[in-house]
């Protein structure tokens, strides 16, 4: 601890600019490594989810209640057919799990889609025209992030019953805080902006404005949010199907198959393990890129 | 280091170990850990399967049926007989006293049948006595109950589910003290209760015994778990001595775990499908009885009860095996057979199958496990999941064409708790057979069991041959307890705790 | 600042009037009430029976005006299943979620705050690093998976803690670790920001420059500053675990509000999902208008701007 000062290079002013440089090169390439790791395995996770009728050993759909629960190949009285062994009805686990990822990743990305679109369209609109109507949505922001989303998510569940499509839509309608707080104050920034104002005094219609002049510039937030929703509505629908009330079956969601393990957990652990670790590998990846986008993107984190 | 690590986890282990278990054998107190708190602990006010549970240790009936043979025997009445079809006089004992030690009389009968029946009061479970009109003091130990219709099993009701409170007591508590404070006869008496956290029943050391017996184990421990993991886990710590509802996985593999076992227990709940055969909610495939008896015969109901669930008997007729009046020899009964099936499909003109909304609220594996089953002839049945409110609810306004429910009968071992009920053209009625209702009609008017048995026994058939519904099988849980605990399970989904004794 | 106090406590009321109409209609509509209450095995006419004695044979609109009258004169009313009222119920069981809620938060700051200086010092070095991947892979983990591999652990093979329930603080470790570790990450990535920020600014140079020790800065100059935005979003977290809680309330059999709110929603008691829901959305603007009154009152630049 005493040697802070030798340690941080910005205290010393002989070294600061060369490690600033090099602090900025690496702290770069690490942003892009992130991104790359991040991204590579979403890729590896979107591909599988594309091709996995092509992947998948056997039919996800199949079952066989005499061949309940076989252990995956690292247990004893294992089955080779079945590599990561079978589930509560007998349904080869492997297959399963690669089925999963595409419903996993369609309730992160449409959720993240629906909310954007909505978070957005609220944030952009209370950023650009302040006064009135900034108030109204405001209002309308707090009073969403004053509802606790679980409670609510559930209660609508219980109410139009737990479908793909629910999930989606409840998910969707109710993620868009995020999005609605930084556009607007994005939009904020981006509005006072010399060419805005100046297409603004030449009398472009409004809407133009805003698509070309004010969207580009807080379209990198965008992303970056994006993808923390993508991790936060998977990790919810887990939540949901914890507490009963998700994606419905036989559609096998990660979320679900780590609800389904659920009774397993004492005895036969892997059940669970095996999705759970599938699900956070899947959220790690998006937030790594969403880190890296991050980082890249903007100046002003990256110190 | 080693030393080091030695200290830590010695500092460790005295900050946090946890007080010696207060479970077990050696302070003859019974911890019973399960998943719902009754929200009040009056009886009559509230429907959860904990609560009913409870009245059969705070309270107790007029006469008792007996566990092992199903004899009504007499409790807190010593005689019971119908005057007529409509009226039951009995006659009560005059040496019982409740727990504050207020004695039992006629008073407290009369007060508790005309208290709960009274619409004004609002008990939620008022179902349990509603089926009588009132009642009426007749001698200071003997009472008139008038029925006003004919109610076949109001005897079966009197030995399980009507329970005494005291008239004195009551009155000068009030309903919502009362669920807090509750006073009985029976063999348990509420010694504490902590809202949220638990209950303990205190052995009622004057107890008269009557046909239930004597309470063995001086002390119950009540707990609340929500999570099922977290109950195995207290059982196998030793801070439980018993658990429940557990499935067949976790209790075969609690049976490998040392100093506790798992035994399977069969309940009188009934799961089932029910298909709208009438057409009430629209077109559709299952209109055609050919069509239901393919899904019936395409369900391996033997292998989902064996495999999933471990237990339970396949059911051949809609109504638990013990119940009265269940039986019909002559009714068809559907053997597994998916060939048979698709041939059926075929001549019902869906040799491709056809596609239809199924909606269930419990057992996500065993519904998703019959929608396996269906797919193997071609029937696409997708999966609505509701919460059971919601569910039943669109079952009465005809929106649900096929569906996968259960019903326990209120532990009521009669059938017209169940069979009466699914056809005798109420909401639930999705058949709206004519023919069914008129035996189930004859058999509920009558009090003799010849007659009734003849009733229900045609009706039976009828819904058999005609596939308005398939019983699948009874439904049957794990109990998982210490091995120093001697319990035996019944079907009536009942835990008996003044039964149990430590080995 | 009492015209934003003002405008503040009229927002709240807003707020929670609009809160409150959603959730009425929401579980309303989410099942039949009467069904509910009967219980599952009743039949069609008991069912009646029950909507006529309490009145839910009204119109929903003259239901919910029914109960907003009375919970305007503070009578939450009666739960549908419990003897206690609503008023009574909520005051059992609201310590068991603030207590776990507000140790959960202890827990994230006592791991957020280290680490985030930590890693703010040695910025990209393998503290860094590390500390950062285990906060974003904490949050990659479903927190009731989380919870019952710790009770395996903890509870059952290692039996240092109580298993489940809340009876003693010792019952609180393993639930507020769970609930904490998951509000980890954002306090230790603003903590660790915040330091970057101050540690690069002139004050923090000068200090440096004239001699003073250096842990003495550290501490008294640089975290006093970073620490101000923590401290705001740790009372919005505190918010968030409000809410957060039902799962872990579900996990470790804790009877709070959370675990409440979840089986009156299984059973549609709606005056009892109404009034929890209040509350938590009072909490959360009450304590988002301390976090901005926090931030005013540390940082005099917002003050003066």
């Amino acid at each position: 601890m005493n040697d802070i000062s030798a340690d941080h290079p910005k205290l010393d002013p002989d070294n600061a600019l060369r490690s600033n440089l090099t602090k900025h090169l690496f702290r770069r390439i690490s942003a892009h490594n992130s991104i790359l790791i991040g991204g590579g395995v979403l890729g590896a996770i979107v591909l599988m989810a594309l091709f996995a009728p092509l992947l998948a050993p056997h039919d996800p759909f199949s079952q066989d209640l005499s061949r309940r629960l076989l252990p995956p190949f690292w247990m004893e009285d294992n089955n080779p057919k079945h590599i990561l062994g079978t589930d509560n009805l007998g349904r080869d686990y492997l297959s399963r799990l690669i089925y999963g990822a595409q419903i996993s990743l369609m309730i992160g990305v449409c959720t993240a889609i629906i909310s954007g679109i909505i978070g957005s369209a609220l944030g952009i609109t209370a950023g650009y025209f302040g006064g009135r109507i900034d108030a109204v949505i405001t209002f309308i922001i707090t009073t969403r992030l004053s509802m606790p989303i679980v409670l609510v998510a559930l209660a609508v569940v219980a109410l139009v019953g737990g479908s793909l499509h629910a999930v989606i839509l409840v998910l969707g309608f109710l993620l868009w805080d995020r999005y609605a707080v930084v556009m607007r104050s994005a939009t904020q920034q981006a509005r006072n902006m010399d060419y805005v104002s100046a297409a603004r005094a030449i009398g472009c219609p409004t809407w133009r404005v805003v698509l070309s002049e004010i969207f580009p510039n807080v379209v990198n937030n965008l992303i970056v949010i994006a993808t923390f929703e993508v991790a936060h509505a998977i990790l919810l629908e887990a939540s949901l199907s914890f507490l009963g009330l998700g994606v419905q079956p036989p559609d096998p969601s990660w979320g679900l198959m780590i609800a389904e393990g659920k009774e397993f957990l004492l005895f036969d652990p892997w059940v669970i393990t095996i999705p759970g670790i599938a699900l956070s590998i899947l959220v790690l990846a998006v937030n790594m890129l969403g880190d890296g986008i991050r980082d890249v993107s903007a100046p002003e984190n990256r110190n | 280091m080693n030393k080091w690590i030695k200290f830590i986890s010695f500092l460790m282990a005295s900050l946090f170990t946890v007080s010696a278990a207060h479970a077990g054998k050696e302070n003859d107190t019974l911890v019973w850990v399960t998943k719902f708190e009754p929200p009040t602990y009056n009886y009559y006010d509230q429907t959860l399967r904990e609560g009913v549970i409870l009245s059969r240790h705070i309270w107790d009936s007029l006469y008792w049926r007996d566990l092992e043979t199903g004899e009504f025997k007499p409790h807190l009445a010593t005689k019971m007989e119908y005057s007529n079809p409509t009226t039951i006089d009995i006659t009560l004992r005059k040496d019982i006293v409740f727990h504050n030690g207020e004695k039992f009389d006629a008073d407290d009968v009369v007060f508790t049948i005309n208290e709960i029946i009274n619409p004004e009061n609002k008990y939620k479970n008022r179902k349990l006595i509603s089926w009588a009109k009132k009642a009426e003091k007749t001698g200071q130990y003997s009472v008139r109950l008038h029925l006003g219709k004919i109610f076949a099993p109001a005897m079966e009701m009197l030995s399980t589910a009507v329970v005494m409170y005291p008239d004195e007591y009551y009155k000068k508590v009030g309903k919502n003290a009362f669920a807090r404070a509750p006073i009985g006869t029976g063999p348990y008496k509420a010694a504490e209760i902590v809202p949220g956290k638990h209950l303990v029943l205190e052995r009622n050391e004057s107890y008269f015994g009557g046909a239930k017996g004597k309470a063995n184990i001086s002390k119950v421990l009540m707990r609340f778990v929500d999570e099922p993991n977290t109950q195995i886990a207290e059982l196998m710590s030793g801070n439980a001595d018993l658990i429940w509802r557990l499935n067949k996985e976790q209790g075969k593999k609690l049976n490998r775990v040392s100093g506790v076992s798992a035994v399977a227990g069969e309940t009188m709940r009934v799961g089932y499908l029910q298909f709208d055969s009438s057409g009430s909610t629209g077109d559709h495939p299952l209109k055609n009885i050919k069509v239901r008896q393919a899904i019936s015969h395409a369900i391996d109901r033997e292998s989902i009860a064996v495999n999933l669930q471990g237990g339970g008997q396949v059911l051949d007729l809609f109504c638990y095996p013990t119940q009265v009046g269940c039986e019909s020899p002559d009714a068809p009964k559907y053997k597994y057979d998916p060939a048979k099936a698709k041939q059926l499909l075929a001549e019902a003109g869906y040799p491709n199958g056809f596609e239809i909304d199924f909606y269930a609220y419990r057992n996500r594996n065993f519904a998703e496990a019959m929608m396996g089953f269906m797919a193997e002839v071609g029937i696409k049945a997708n999966m609505e999941w509701m919460k059971y409110s919601a569910l039943r609810d669109k079952v009465r306004k005809d929106e649900v064409p096929f569906n996968f429910m259960t019903w326990g009968s209120g532990s009521v071992n009669d059938v017209f708790r169940i069979t009466s009920y699914f056809f005798n053209h109420s909401s639930d009625d999705l058949a709206l057979d004519p023919d069914v209702k008129k035996y189930l009609d004859a058999g509920d008017g009558t009090i003799v069991l010849e007659d009734r048995k003849k009733n229900y026994s045609e009706a039976l058939r009828l819904i058999a041959e005609r596939a308005h519904a398939l019983p699948l099988f009874s439904y049957a849980y794990y109990y998982g307890m210490s091995d120093d605990l001697d319990f035996k399970t019944t079907p009536d989904e009942i835990v008996h705790l003044y039964r149990a004794k430590w080995k | 600042m009492l015209n934003f106090t003002v405008r503040r406590i009229v927002l709240v009321m807003l707020v929670a009037l609009t809160v409150s109409v959603i959730a009425f209609f929401l579980v309303r509509l989410s099942g039949d009430l009467a069904t509910a209450l009967a219980g599952e095995d009743a039949n069609a006419q008991e069912i009646a029976d029950i909507k006529k004695i309490y009145g839910l044979d009204r119109p929903l609109i003259v239901q919910y005006a029914d109960w907003l009258l009375s919970a305007l004169r503070g009578d939450f009313g009666a739960s549908l299943y419990f003897p206690e009222t609503v008023g009574e119920l909520v005051a059992m069981r609201l310590p068991t979620t603030l207590l776990l809620a507000f140790s959960g938060l202890v827990v994230s700051l006592l791991i957020g705050i280290p680490f985030g200086v930590i890693a703010a010092l040695k910025p990209d070095s393998w503290v860094d690093r590390i500390s950062m991947s285990i906060a974003v892979a904490g949050q990659a983990i479903p927190t009731f998976w989380m919870g019952l591999m710790l009770m395996v652990l903890f509870g059952l093979i290692l039996r240092l803690t109580p298993i489940s329930g809340d009876e003693s603080w010792q019952h609180f470790i393993l639930p507020a670790f769970t609930l904490g570790y998951y509000s980890t990450p954002p306090i230790m990535r603003l903590t660790r920001s915040g330091m970057l920020e101050v540690l690069s600014a002139d004050y923090i140079r000068t200090a440096y420059a004239k001699g003073l020790k250096p842990l003495r800065v550290l501490f008294k100059h640089a975290l006093r500053n970073a620490v101000i935005p923590v401290v705001a979003l740790a009372s919005v977290q505190f918010g968030h675990m409000l809410s957060g809680a039902i799962v872990i309330e579900s996990v470790f059999a804790m009877q709070g509000i959370g675990y409440l709110a979840w089986e009156s929603i299984l059973r549609n008691d709606i005056a009892v999902i109404q009034a929890i829901l209040l509350i938590v959305c009072l909490f959360y603007v009450g304590l988002t208008f301390i976090s901005d009154l926090l931030n005013a009152w540390l940082d005099p630049r917002i003050r003066v701007s």
